[in-house]
């Protein structure tokens, strides 16, 4: 019954459909022409994008202030806040050959207090709290019996209950060994690395119990060559805060940067002078500090201070106060030779500081009570106010869109460039479209006037060109007469658009 | 012999376009073939759907013309049907009821689109800068299916039940929900949002269905007419839903929302059309009901007029004929419909008996069927004799 519905009824009546509506067979591809206008992309350049997004705020007038403060950098201090790796082991053997010696219910092997020393710590910690870590343990037994473990960490805790592992193993057999791992999780733990004493640095307290489970009616046989064997591993151990004496830790502070990249900025200069320019490290640390600068250069070019090559020392924070009180030393940019900001106005590709960082330069002078937060560590802030009143000589910005590849089929037209700024200045702009595996197209160039609405440019383009799409890379030339006062909020735009006609094809 | 003739002046009248192929009441016992098959819109010409199915290049004139026949309603539509029906009424038996059989297969399209997104597909949005083009409402409906009706007449066939065992082989039903689309004029903007979901079905489902007619008078008279009234329960499908919008000026590098960036990640259109496949379900026949009311004049002379409503049209539809029978082996009919998915047109019919049987023609449109400037064609035969 299907058969007959779903063929020869269909095809029945499909067969009259088609006689009747086509009259005829397909003889060709149905085609018509579609004109389309679509935008592509629409980018803006302003004052951020051309020099970098954490300009700061800029306030509105001629010139325009652009003012910043705020933490440019932070002094990174691992040796404090990552705790490497600690393995602990114990091995439980018989102190006989042969057996079997039978082992009832609720019989200890062992009970012993240990001190747990952390190893590979040269600092001298007391107490700690963890951002995040773990204890990766693995218990093994080759016992013909129930074992049951017992680890007990009391200078563990978490929110005041102290670390615990309790496992009870079941009876090995035909020589065989029973295993149990896992992971006890020790995010916002709190450590005492004072041990037992209360006394010690850099160890806990634990004690280790090790014997057959009262509540297993089980007696084990034990042979002389049977063994218990734990495994601790205190691993990913981050701190967030520490207590106890870090010693006179050296950092070294050769650290450079990547400013102005020559390819997007291949030449030019830039004349502007901020009106202060102060450079502040802050010691947020309960240890003290101190630290030399030994050079700074822009692009390999020197740039001297009177701070520089002195060493300064800044005292440990008072972490008994809220906020904390924290020592700053200050340093005025402006007092650089040659002038900082001129060097930056030949739009340098680097900077380059060398200096050193060094922790309790008078030695333990609290009888070890330092203290960090490693949320807080010592940090550089700046505090930069900028009037923009600035000059610029044959400036030229490279800038590249891409256009992405889009199928459209039988499309022939222009992509067309809209360019519009409001800067006091004029623009002139070059560039092309570069579709991909077919090498550079046709340049244009054209001159934005102040004021001027839009200058609109056509490259054609074609379904071919589009399906592989491409990037659209222009040059910005900038020259200004003499300083010239910007607001801080002008913006170049380009926008890119598609107008041409396609030809919709059905097969 | 006049019996017999308005008899089959009826069958010739009701077996018009745009209806479905129609039982052909006769009696005494007798059997009955029809076949029948349109294409009729209010917009669309047929010099265009032939370009458009058989294959060339769909002139601008002609695109600009369909479009300019849109602006007013803002909105066009397509019907196409085609089917076939074999139908066996038997004798009158002792309470005066006749059995009834007919096995018969049909396919329907009806579609509705705006001037809005007929003009953005076959002319561009170029042409629109500055104004939105509406997307919706727009729908389209198919539907093919088989039937197999049993049912009781009265002895002149002008009143009767059928029951019908439907078997849908193939649907699909879909439909803009929202949707608009704007470029301003200095291209530099745009804004496009779509609500849409569509369903096919590709696996037979199984229904039941109502026709039903009622008359009342004989020379003059009038009828209520049910058909097709009922549902089948299609089988699995696919859906394709679209619910997107993106108002932009160019796509920006990156950020929230459509960017360069990641329309060219892999995944991207999957956000903008979701596909799934759907389980069983039901769907309603393209029920139609009809009022339809006629008169016998003199010397062979009658008139007849049917409003018709549902079966997927945009608009009720009005038929108005006028028919005359010379003699009692010819017959002919003129009149004009109006409404459905077309506007107002002529339909002639003629029919003639034979001794191998009696033949009726309905011929819808004759004029425009046979001009690539008309706006649709149908036409139906019925051929009917008695056992």
């Amino acid at each position: 019954m299907n058969d007959f519905f779903g063929t020869w009824m269909t095809r029945w009546m499909l067969g009259g459909l088609v006689l009747l509506g086509l009259s005829g067979c397909r003889l060709e591809p149905t085609r018509w022409n579609a004109d389309i206008a679509l935008p592509l992309v629409d980018a803006t350049w302003g004052w951020s994008e051309f020099l970098g997004d954490t300009l700061g705020e800029v306030t509105s007038g001629s010139p325009g202030v652009l003012r910043f403060q705020g933490k440019v950098a932070e002094v990174p201090l691992d040796e404090l806040t990552l705790l490497p790796d600690t393995l602990v082991e114990n091995v439980l053997s018989p102190a006989f050959a042969g057996g079997p010696f039978e082992v009832p219910p609720g019989a200890v092997l062992l009970d012993e207090q240990q001190d747990i020393v952390f190893q590979g710590i040269e600092q001298e910690f007391t107490r700690m709290t963890l951002e995040e870590g773990k204890i990766a343990y693995r218990v093994r037994s080759k016992t013909n019996g129930y074992v049951q473990l017992r680890y007990d960490f009391p200078s563990v805790t978490i929110g005041g209950v102290p670390v615990v592992l309790d496992v009870v193993l079941p009876p090995s057999t035909d020589g065989g060994s029973q295993i149990e791992e896992g992971e006890i999780d020790l995010a916002s733990a709190t450590i005492d690395f004072t041990g037992a004493s209360g006394t010690e640095v850099n160890r806990i307290n634990s004690n280790l119990r090790i014997g057959t489970p009262a509540d297993i009616p089980y007696t084990a046989l034990v042979y002389g060559t049977d063994s218990i064997d734990v495994q601790m591993l205190f691993t990913g151990l981050t701190v967030a805060d520490v207590e106890g004496y870090f010693g006179q830790i050296n950092i070294d502070l050769n650290e450079s940067a990547d400013l102005f990249d020559a390819e997007r900025f291949p030449s030019g200069a830039i004349s502007a002078m901020p009106s202060q320019a102060n450079l502040t490290v802050h010691n947020m640390m309960g240890a003290d500090l101190a630290f030399w600068i030994e050079s700074l250069e822009l692009a390999g070019e020197a740039i001297d201070h009177p701070a520089m090559g002195m060493e300064q020392v800044l005292a440990r924070a008072d972490w008994s106060t809220d906020p904390p009180a924290a020592d700053a030393w200050e340093l005025d940019l402006l007092a650089c030779t040659p002038n900082l900001f001129e060097a930056l106005g030949a739009l340098p590709a680097s900077v380059a500081v060398d200096g050193m960082l060094q922790l309790n330069p008078l030695g333990d002078v609290t009888a070890g009570h330092d203290y960090l937060r490693a949320s807080d560590p010592p940090y550089v802030s700046l505090d930069l106010e900028l009037p923009l009143s600035v000059g610029v000589s044959g400036l030229v910005i490279r800038e590249e869109v891409i256009v992405e590849a889009r199928s459209m089929p039988g499309f022939v037209g222009e992509l067309v460039v809209r360019l519009t700024h409001d800067f006091p200045v004029e623009w002139t702009v070059n560039g092309r479209f570069d579709a991909h595996a077919f090498g550079p197209g046709p340049e244009f160039s054209a001159t934005m006037p102040v004021g001027s609405e839009s200058i609109e440019l056509r490259l054609p383009v074609d379904a071919e060109r589009l399906a592989k799409g491409g990037t659209l890379p222009i040059e910005l030339h900038l020259d200004t007469d003499g300083a010239v006062p910007f607001s801080g909020f002008e913006t170049v735009r380009m926008q890119l658009a598609l107008e041409g006609q396609i030809q919709a094809v059905i097969e | 012999m006049k019996a017999l003739w308005i008899i089959g002046a009826w069958c010739l009248a009701t077996a018009a376009f745009g209806q479905q192929v129609e039982e052909c009441s006769f009696h005494p016992a007798g059997v009955s073939y029809a076949v029948e098959g349109m294409h009729r819109s209010d917009v669309l010409t047929n010099g265009f759907l032939r370009a458009f199915l058989v294959g060339g290049l769909l002139e601008p004139a002609e695109i600009e013309g369909i479009r300019h026949r849109m602006e007013v309603p803002g909105e066009g539509h397509l019907g196409v049907s085609a089917g076939h029906a074999l139908s066996w009424h038997g004798v009158v038996g002792p309470a005066g009821r006749v059995p009834r059989v007919e096995l018969a297969s049909r396919g329907q399209m009806s579609a509705g689109v705006t001037e809005g997104l007929f003009s953005l597909v076959f002319q561009g949005n170029a042409p629109d800068l500055g104004q939105t083009l509406d997307l919706a409402p727009a729908r389209v409906q198919w539907l093919q299916w088989n039937r197999l009706a049993f049912g009781l007449g009265n002895a002149e066939g002008t009143s009767f039940v059928d029951v019908g065992l439907y078997q849908a082989a193939w649907g699909a039903d879909g439909a803009i929900g929202s949707g608009a689309f704007y470029v301003s004029e200095g291209v530099d903007a745009l804004a496009v949002g779509m609500e849409a979901e569509l369903d096919f079905w590709e696996r037979a489902g199984w229904g039941l269905g109502l026709d039903v007619r009622h008359q009342w008078g004989e020379e003059r008279w009038w009828a209520l007419e049910v058909k097709d009234f009922g549902v089948v329960r299609y089988g699995e499908g696919e859906r394709v839903v679209a619910d997107t919008g993106l108002v932009t000026t160019g796509l920006p590098w990156s950020g929230p929302g459509w960017t360069v960036e990641g329309v060219q990640e892999e995944g991207f259109g999957e956000a903008l059309w979701a596909r799934k496949r759907v389980g069983e379900g039901w769907q309603l026949l393209p029920a139609r009901a009809v009022v339809r009311a006629g008169t016998s004049w003199s010397d062979g002379w009658g008139g007849e007029a049917a409003v018709t409503w549902g079966g997927w049209m945009p608009r009720p539809r009005l038929d108005v004929r006028v028919q005359w029978s010379p003699s009692a082996e010819w017959g002919v009919e003129l009149g004009a419909i109006a409404g459905g998915w077309g506007l107002v047109r002529p339909v002639v019919g003629l029919a003639h008996g034979t001794t191998s049987g009696r033949w009726a023609v309905v011929w819808d449109d004759p004029v425009g069927s046979v001009s690539a400037n008309g706006l649709g064609r149908g036409a139906s035969v019925v051929w009917s004799r008695n056992l």
